[in-house]
C-alpha cells in the first residue's frame, strides 16, 4: 500500500459527479490507473498529480496527502 | 477484466501450454536430432504466435477502446519491473545452461536448459505483470 493518500473520489463527486472514466481521459491516463490511484495501489508521478489536481481544479496538497515517515 | 491484464493472462496460458508440450516432447526423446529439435521448436513458434494472435483479436473486440488505448504511465512501470524481474530468472538460468554444459558436456541439453531459461523468464514476466495489475505497484 502506498504512503501517498488522496481524496480524489470525493473531489470527483463535488467536481459534477465527475466518472473515472472522464478524469482519466482529460488527465491521460487509463481508467484502471485512476482506480489503482484512488484505492491507494499506485502514486501517480508528480507531473500527473499535479494534472489531477488541475482538472479537479484544487490544489496539489487538496488531492494528495503523505502518511509516511521521513 | 482490463485488456492488458487478458493480454498477460493469454500470454501466460499460451507460452505455458506450447511449451509444456515442447519441452514434453524434448524429455520423452521425440526429437532426437538437430533437424528434428528445430522443426519441433518452429512448430511451436508458429502455434504459439497464431494462438496469440487469436486470442489477443478475441480480446480486442471485447474491449475495443480499452485495447486502443496506448500504455500510460503505470502500465509502463508494470511493464519495467516486470521485464526486470524476467532478467533474473533468464540470468540464473544462463549461469545454470553454462555450468550444466561444463558438467553435462552435451549441446543439445546446453540449447534445451537455455530455452527453459527464456521460456521461465517470460512466464515471471506475465505473472508478475498479473500480480502487479492486481495488487498495485
Amino acid at each position: 500500500m502506498a504512503a501517498i493518500r488522496n481524496d480524489i473520489r470525493r473531489l470527483r463527486f463535488a467536481k459534477g459527479e465527475m466518472t473515472q472514466q472522464e478524469l482519466a481521459d482529460r488527465v491521460g491516463v487509463t481508467r484502471q490507473t485512476v482506480i489503482a490511484i484512488e484505492q491507494d495501489k499506485y502514486a501517480p508521478s508528480l507531473e500527473t498529480a499535479f494534472r489531477i489536481a488541475l482538472v479537479l481544479g484544487v490544489r496539489l496538497e487538496e488531492v494528495f496527502s503523505h502518511r509516511g515517515k521521513i | 477484466m482490463p485488456f492488458r491484464e487478458k493480454s498477460a493472462w493469454i500470454s501466460l496460458v499460451t507460452t505455458l501450454l506450447v511449451y509444456a508440450y515442447y519441452f514434453w516432447n524434448v524429455s520423452n526423446r521425440r526429437a532426437q536430432n538437430g533437424a528434428e529439435l528445430f522443426g519441433l521448436l518452429i512448430g511451436c513458434v508458429v502455434v504459439l504466435v497464431v494462438l496469440q494472435i487469436v486470442f489477443h483479436i478475441a480480446a480486442a473486440v471485447r474491449t475495443p477502446r480499452d485495447a486502443a488505448t496506448p500504455r500510460d504511465e503505470r502500465e509502463r512501470l508494470i511493464a519495467l519491473r516486470s521485464t526486470n524481474i524476467a532478467f533474473y530468472v533468464l540470468a540464473s538460468g544462463a549461469v545454470l545452461a553454462a555450468m550444466g554444459l561444463v558438467f553435462v558436456g552435451e549441446a543439445f541439453a546446453m540449447a534445451n536448459l537455455i530455452l527453459l531459461s527464456l521460456v521461465l523468464a517470460e512466464l515471471a514476466k506475465y505473472t508478475s505483470q498479473i500480480f502487479f495489475f492486481r495488487r498495485g505497484l
